[in-house]
């Protein structure tokens, strides 16, 4: 399994946190707090959109931004 | 189709319009900068006639890009229509491929024509992302290898214009052409994960048959 990031270019910020499964799901984090099944992933990395990231910084990324965004809505 | 989902097809074919009006006004200079590049390092400039993204597809495209967004958009406190022009705007800012190029090279000379191009374009005053460069060639075998063999570059020209530049070779180029509808597929948040994987297989060991360029996984 691979952890992507897809970034606002203009500002840098996270936008999208997704990962890639060996059996071809492809799934985003969603800020209610679990993965969901998102195929547009493989259009963005067609599209050179998405930045690999290991799973320890999905892990950060998770525990940082998105519990935050969590606790702001 | 709901509310939201028909203000996101209107708001996606008024941004298809005004992406293609402006990548029309930009063509003809970039295009005649590419065929003197591709002159100079002996690639062969095809799918012209295709240069633009359709209409259709590009509002198909923002569509899908923008559902996708949108459940997570809707609990960050923003109204519907705050969220739908936010994601709008994001997709539509990132799109490349409303205008799209394709080079071919010899398989022997691959490597080194990409680069060469590289320095060609920026000689130009094109800016290459660097962030958007997608090798694929250096996905094979790993879990992103989806089949498609080639790089595929966003760059911006000097009227600030986003283009994509996609580089094959003859079999590379080939095989996309076959390949495409299936990609089509893969692409579709409708199609179930049992054949989005059966197709995926099928891609890869249909690409196992393509020459890999010398050298490409050290670019």
């Amino acid at each position: 399994m691979k952890y992507v990031v897809m970034r606002d270019e203009e500002t840098g910020e996270i936008v999208t946190l997704g990962r890639f499964h060996e059996n071809a799901l492809t799934e985003r984090y969603s800020i209610k707090g679990f993965w969901i099944q998102d195929n547009t992933l493989e259009s963005d990395l067609f599209d050179g959109l998405l930045e690999e990231i290991s799973e320890r910084e999905a892990k950060q990324i998770i525990a940082t931004q998105f519990s935050r965004e969590k606790q702001a809505a | 189709m709901n509310l939201a989902q028909q203000k996101i097809a209107e708001k996606s074919e008024q941004w298809a319009r005004t992406l293609l009006t402006q990548a029309a006004k930009n063509e003809p200079e970039i295009t005649e900068d590419l065929q003197n590049i591709a002159s100079e390092v002996s690639a062969a400039m095809v799918g012209l006639e295709h240069k633009f993204k359709s209409e259709e597809s590009l509002a198909k495209k923002l569509v899908a890009k923008v559902k996708a967004d949108l459940p997570d958009l809707l609990i960050t406190g923003f109204t519907e229509d705050e969220e739908i022009r936010k994601s709008i705007n994001l997709r539509a800012g990132q799109n490349n491929d409303t205008l799209r190029y394709t080079f071919l090279f010899l398989n022997e000379n691959y490597v080194f024509a990409f680069k060469q191009t590289l320095n060609s374009l920026a000689k130009r005053k094109y800016k290459v992302l660097e962030k958007r460069i997608w090798n694929a060639w250096k996905n094979i075998g790993n879990v992103f290898d989806n089949g498609y063999r080639g790089i595929n570059i966003t760059l911006i020209s000097s009227q600030k214009q986003k283009f994509e530049l996609q580089f094959h070779t003859k079999e590379s180029f080939d095989l996309k052409t076959k390949t495409h509808k299936l990609y089509k597929q893969i692409k579709s948040n409708t199609i179930p994960l049992q054949r989005k994987n059966e197709i995926k297989e099928k891609l890869v060991k249909t690409a196992k048959e393509i020459q890999i360029p010398k050298g490409i996984k050290r670019l």
